[in-house]
């Protein structure tokens, strides 16, 4: 008996972690091995296209205090910023307004017609913007034709354009996390809030807003962190004007400077990381 | 001018469900008001209705002398404690009691000073500085009852607020509640469907059934004059007996049980020569107490089951029912044992007749 109680027990402990171990061995294999080889590669030196093996701050020091290595720096960080503001600030009303519709099934056809950038493959939805935005595409002949610019706005092959597509297709990474926090409020508490006196926009608020706080910051840390890491968008709506950190990388590893995309890799990853940490302080708000 | 709380035929459907049918009533202001019924009988879409969450489809609501009709619930001068209390879980006790001042713009110190006067008189000041998740069902139930009457609402609504308690504490808010209500003088419309809470606490209880009111009254009149079937088996527990109708003049008829005839009230009179009769398990006197009742039979212990206080018995009556008879239970006398013959007696005033489809 005692042993049969033992045998439970030791199951019971070893349960959580047989079933942890596949992703385990594989967040070693393909996460963490790969960040050792990293610091190795980033300390080697990449001289006249040749990988030398010796130990040098080289590339670390280039990168840091190189003025055009800021500037992508800067860019990346830029891009990845006004994506996750504009995702925001269009997904969270359009979170607001599916939650609030009365109808599920109108709830339904409007969470697959959100989720749809995402069904079609990223090199056919750039070309797809590049055609929208271009000089002569549909958007800027709208806006002549309303008379509300005399001549075609610059949309693509710059920064707008990049921003533009990269906000559309994250749109349900923040819309459904977002609308999950708030399907999961008691909607006790808006009639609460109404109760005591708060109309709409106090109601949003003190009570929608900050109990809807984490969804957000989900919301922000993905799109964020997806922004950081984007490659195909920026290399082709952005016409070779936005040298956003992915692209540097993926350059230096067609050209095998592997101590370059080791280093250019790392600092992304501390980029992510950062935004992860700083955007989780804000959850304090919502704390119950 | 008009005072306390008016419902002039106020409707309201959903879909097609007319949930709340053309209900009256008029409560005096500062009274304690009870809607009592089962689940989906219409009491919380009232309430709803005097809070401002819904609208009326038909009729008219006042408060005072303002009509409510489209009036929002930040505009009414009502403050509501909710079932599961709705209680801001990112808040403070005291921010929750502060939301109502702060949204009215009440100056910073006054707004403690009010806040704590009236976490105070739930008992909770010391409690100011904790979150929801840190506070027990009770100690929750009394923040939403602060965090409402701090705002000194002319009515408060109250819906089921003591649902989710555990017996002794629902008796003790019980208890509270009513020492709060004299002691702040607003109206309080409360909404359960525990009979025992509603008889308890209130000056006058409607007993609502499938949207419409089935009768209204001081709890004792509703107790023992129920005015039909659906109150008498609602309210306490009663025997609901088939007999025949012998004879019906004014408020009187004679009826008969078996072999058993006996007087009894006319609730609703039936049409018909059957009619169903309500009797009370505690009117039911049982062994050498039966002995003075003007109705009297026998019967035999089915069954006993002992509950402390009292004794529930099912008999079966020698002229041909069965019956539960409760019976007060005192010290050092032991219940009556199944298989025993007992004496039975009522009295004829504590028979009500009514028809017998419901």
């Amino acid at each position: 008996m005692a042993c049969g109680q033992g045998r439970a027990g030791l199951a019971r402990v070893a349960a959580p972690w047989l079933l942890l171990l596949p992703a385990f061995l594989l967040m070693t294999y393909a996460f963490v091995l790969p960040i050792g080889s990293f610091l190795e590669y980033g300390f080697y030196r990449f001289e006249r296209g040749r990988l030398v093996q010796d130990f040098t701050f080289e590339t670390y020091r280039r990168f840091l205090l190189d003025p055009y290595y800021h500037a992508v720096i800067l860019d990346t960080v830029k891009v990845a910023a006004i994506v996750t503001t504009i995702a925001l600030l269009v997904g969270y009303p359009l979170a607001y307004g599916l939650w609030r519709l009365r109808s599920p099934s109108l709830q339904r056809w409007f969470g697959l017609i959100i989720f749809s950038p995402v069904l079609v493959s990223v090199v056919v939805r750039s070309y797809g913007w590049t055609v929208l935005l271009a000089d002569q595409g549909a958007v800027n002949w709208t806006l002549m034709r309303l008379g509300l610019i005399g001549e075609p706005l610059e949309l693509v092959y710059n920064l707008t354009g990049v921003v533009i597509s990269l906000s559309h297709v994250f749109l349900p990474f923040v819309v459904f996390p977002i609308y999950a926090a708030m399907t999961r409020l008691d909607p006790s508490l808006r009639e609460a809030a109404m109760d005591l006196g708060a109309g709409w926009w106090t109601t949003f608020r003190r009570v929608t807003l900050p109990l809807t706080l984490p969804g957000i910051v989900a919301a922000a840390q993905i799109a964020f962190t997806l922004a950081l890491g984007a490659l195909v968008t920026p290399a082709l709506l952005g016409g070779g004007r936005v040298l956003v950190l992915p692209l540097q990388v993926y350059r230096a590893t067609s050209e095998i400077n592997w101590p370059f995309a080791a280093v250019g890799g790392l600092a992304l990853l501390l980029m992510a990381l950062v935004a992860v940490v700083l955007s989780n302080r804000l959850l304090r708000y919502a704390e119950p | 001018m008009r005072q306390g709380v008016v419902l002039e035929a106020v409707s309201k459907s959903f879909r097609g469900f007319r949930a709340v049918d053309a209900v009256s009533f008029r409560i005096p202001e500062g009274s304690f008001f009870s809607l009592l019924g089962p689940s989906g009988c219409g009491k919380s879409t009232t309430l709803r209705m005097l809070s401002g969450f819904e609208d009326p489809d038909e009729g008219r609501i006042w408060i005072g002398d303002q009509a409510m009709n489209g009036v929002p619930a930040y505009r009414r001068p009502t403050n509501m404690v909710f079932q599961r209390w709705a209680l801001f879980p990112h808040m403070t006790a005291f921010d929750n009691v502060a939301f109502g001042p702060s949204v009215a713009r009440v100056p910073r110190a006054d707004r403690r000073r009010q806040v704590m006067e009236a976490l105070d008189l739930v008992g909770l000041a010391d409690f100011a500085g904790r979150k929801p998740r840190q506070l027990s069902g009770g100690q929750m139930q009394r923040v939403a009852l602060a965090r409402a009457l701090v705002n000194k609402p002319r009515v408060l609504l109250l819906d089921e607020p003591l649902g989710a308690l555990d017996l002794k504490l629902r008796l003790q808010m019980q208890v509270e509640l009513k020492r709060i209500q004299a002691s702040v003088g607003a109206t309080f419309v409360y909404v359960t469907h525990d009979q025992g809470e509603a008889l308890t606490m209130s000056d006058q209880v409607a007993i609502m059934r499938d949207g419409r009111i089935e009768q209204m009254g001081a709890p004792h009149e509703v107790y023992d004059a129920p005015a039909t079937r659906f109150v008498a088996s609602f309210l306490g527990n009663a025997n609901l007996l088939p007999v025949s109708v012998r004879a019906l003049a004014g408020g009187r008829a004679e009826v008969a049980l078996g072999t058993l005839a006996f007087p009894a009230r006319v609730g609703q009179a039936p049409a018909g020569a059957t009619g169903v009769v309500a009797l009370r398990y505690e009117a039911v006197r049982i062994g050498p107490a039966a002995q003075g009742q003007p109705v009297r039979t026998r019967g035999r212990i089915l069954d006993a089951s002992f509950s402390g206080s009292s004794v529930h018995y099912l008999i079966a009556a020698e002229p041909g029912f069965s019956l539960t008879v409760e019976d007060r239970h005192k010290v050092d006398e032991r219940p009556w044992t199944r298989g025993t013959e007992v004496d039975l007696g009522w009295h004829g005033d504590a028979v009500r007749l009514f028809p017998e489809a419901d």
